[in-house]
């Protein structure tokens, strides 16, 4: 049926929650397509995975330094072992190129991500009112998802 | 008449060697005609990785003095200490440690030689970016704990063939409670400690 599915439910579910976190069937596929049922709805979409992310908040929505690898022998010691510290545009920066269009930003793998960094998207979302946040917590038989605050009641407070 | 009787007789021969030769080609696949595929049905089903198995390296912060040797000892210098000198105390301050993904080739040199053990190597191997930069983990993703395949109830973990029971080549159908083949070290240990003192004598003098 998810060929099928219009996606309406989990349009008016992320209104309503802003944040959720989605279950889906390992096979994948699912996420493409919803993210194509909320473009056609208005949103701007951006995908990501969650692991190798920093400090999800920072790196997702602020200017963040990262250390590039060098490559090739370097001499050891200060220079060898740390080149400059690089300011990098944040990751989701391309959700925001259009202020007045909401925004749908989709984490891969939000198994890794901890409580607290779980709790920080929730802020992140009630602190931007175009912003919402859909974080894939597990594999699953079929479709499923819920508020991400219920999912961190049930996974942690329990 | 005796031409014909030769024809004939080749030709029966052909005919049982045809036959032969495709029995001969077939033999294998008939041989495996009646087992299972061991074959491992990816995102189903994972295969637990080995004990030692170097995955993604795990990193503690707090535990970290800023020595280098991990950067002395990788084949590429690839970990970035970012490190500054506190005058006042003389001592390192750490701010940051990286390590990209993208470029380390999984060696566990900077396991091996770090100091104070901050470093270690997981099981976690699904390390799959949509960009390459993504991989270049800092020290806040380097301390996320490893992800297993054991967690997410809707992938069956599978259990490699050495870790099987003797005998077995298909994980598919074996439960968990069948011990492997083989001892564990502290099996070992166990069965090899002398449980009286009758049997300490038998240990040291093994003539008697």
């Amino acid at each position: 049926m998810p060929l099928l599915l219009t996606g309406k439910k989990f349009h008016n579910d992320l209104k309503t929650n802003k944040c959720l976190a989605i279950f889906a069937p390992l096979e994948g596929g699912y996420e493409t397509r919803l993210l194509r049922r909320m473009r056609a709805k208005g949103f701007k979409t951006f995908i990501t995975s969650a692991r190798g992310l920093g400090d999800p908040e920072v790196f997702l929505l602020k200017l963040h330094g990262i250390r590039p690898p060098h490559l090739g022998h370097q001499s050891v010691g200060r220079n060898g072992a740390l080149g400059e510290v690089q300011q990098v545009i944040p990751q989701a920066s391309e959700l925001f190129n259009e202020n007045d269009k909401n925004k749908l930003l989709w984490l891969l793998e939000g198994q890794v991500l901890s409580q607290s960094e779980l709790e920080s998207l929730i802020e992140i979302c009630s602190n931007d009112n175009k912003l919402t946040i859909v974080i894939e917590m597990g594999g699953s038989r079929k479709l499923e998802w819920k508020p991400l605050s219920n999912y961190i009641l049930d996974e942690f407070e329990s | 008449m005796n031409n014909f009787l030769q024809q004939i007789n080749s030709y029966i021969k052909e005919a049982f060697n045809a036959g032969k030769y495709l029995y001969n080609g077939l033999s294998v696949t008939f041989d495996h005609l009646r087992r299972r595929p061991v074959t491992v049905q990816y995102p189903y089903e994972k295969l637990i990785p080995s004990e030692r198995y170097r995955g993604r390296i795990h990193y503690e912060f707090d535990k970290c003095i800023a020595c280098e040797v991990c950067v002395r000892v990788c084949p590429i210098n690839l970990p970035v200490v970012d490190w500054v000198m506190n005058k006042e105390t003389k001592k390192k301050e750490l701010r940051n440690y990286s390590i990209d993904f993208g470029v380390c080739i999984f060696c566990g040199n900077c396991v091996e030689y770090c100091p104070t053990n901050c470093l270690s190597m997981t099981e976690e191997y699904e390390l799959a970016t949509f960009d390459r930069h993504n991989l270049n983990f800092d020290n806040v993703a380097l301390g996320r704990l490893p992800t297993n395949v054991t967690t997410d109830p809707s992938v069956k973990p599978l259990r490699e063939l050495a870790y099987l029971p003797k005998g077995v080549m298909d994980p598919h159908e074996i439960p968990a409670s069948d011990a492997r083949v083989g001892k564990l070290p502290e099996e070992v240990y166990d069965w090899m400690r002398p449980e009286s003192n009758e049997n300490k004598d038998k240990v040291s003098n093994p003539t008697n």
